[in-house]
């Protein structure tokens, strides 16, 4: 084998070595070097008898392969389900920390309009990531889809209330946006986790 | 457990000849249905850990030639079940395709 298509299979293998840490831990110790040996063989044929056309075509089937099947892993281990949720808090973090100098006086009427919408969407998505993301916890999950809704919740009507005792209507707005995202994104959940009883 | 999916059933049907490792068995997928169905290491792999765990196929100790092989390798064989599994998936294929061609959707099997 030539060293330069040695250079391009040891790169090969080392980027796919990296692609592996998508994979659940259990999941890569137990299976993790197989999977390098596999693709190294496949990649050390397609490297001796195939084409620069047939190179391309095997790396984009492996990269394929490996986008579906880490997150297939991934779901059917619960990795994704918790790492889905913290993404999730994310987005409500965020808003819950600029919300917080707003609501102790600073007001929205001075902000530009297409920022206030922006803001609004913000708030509404938020309310839905956060609502979705853990609900889908497959532990304790009523617990902490209640926390979050209530944190939500009490962000919204506290917005809401301030709006409405300074006639600021893009604070009320806002709190409403939050209300609707949360409702919106309970009430699947709700829907899906009532069992109706035995006949 | 029927259907199965093409994967498992290419899987089952690799090893029904015997025990091989991971690439073998990509090798013969691919050859059993002319390059339609190429298996990824990714799917290769998280199939053979579900069927593992259904009991369909199971990991095998011995090599063929310990001296030519990777001792890294792990070789994989159907049991029992896994060949139980596997004929009737082929019987339900197989009365498939007598339908679609009673219905004239397919040539005459080739002798």
């Amino acid at each position: 084998m030539k060293a330069s298509t040695q250079r391009v299979l040891r790169a090969i293998c080392n980027i796919y070595g990296l692609m592996l840490l998508a994979y659940p831990d259990d999941f890569r110790s137990k299976y993790g070097r197989e999977m390098l040996l596999a693709l190294r063989n496949r990649a050390h044929d397609v490297l001796e008898g195939g084409s620069g056309s047939d190179l391309f075509a095997f790396v984009v089937h492996v990269s394929g392969d490996w986008m579906i099947t880490a997150l297939k892993e991934n779901a059917m281990t619960g990795t994704l389900v918790s790492r889905l949720r913290w993404i999730a808090a994310l987005p409500l973090a965020i808003v819950a920390a600029d919300a917080a100098p707003r609501l102790s006086g600073y007001f929205i009427q001075d902000i530009r309009q297409a920022w206030i919408v922006a803001y609004f969407i913000a708030f509404f998505m938020a309310a839905v990531f956060i609502t979705v993301g853990v609900c889908v916890v497959p532990t304790r999950r009523d617990a902490v889809a209640r926390i979050a809704l209530a944190v939500v919740v009490v962000l919204a009507l506290t917005l809401m209330t301030i709006g409405a005792l300074n006639r600021a209507s893009p604070a009320f707005l806002l709190g409403a946006c939050g209300l609707l995202g949360g409702g919106l994104a309970y009430l699947p959940w709700r829907l899906h986790s009532f069992k109706p009883a035995r006949e | 457990m029927l259907p199965l999916t093409p994967a498992v059933f290419h899987i089952l049907l690799a090893l029904a000849d015997g025990e091989r490792h991971g690439y073998a068995i990509m090798r013969d997928v691919s050859h059993d249905t002319n390059g339609a169905l190429r298996l990824g290491p990714g799917t290769l792999y998280g199939c053979l850990n579900r069927m593992l765990a259904a009991g369909l196929v199971e990991e095998s100790d011995e090599r063929p030639d310990p001296e030519l092989d990777d001792e890294r390798r792990r070789y994989y064989r159907i049991t029992a079940i896994g060949l139980k599994t596997v004929r009737a998936e082929a019987q339900r294929l197989s009365t498939a395709v007598a339908a679609a061609r009673s219905r004239r959707l397919l040539g005459r099997a080739s002798s």
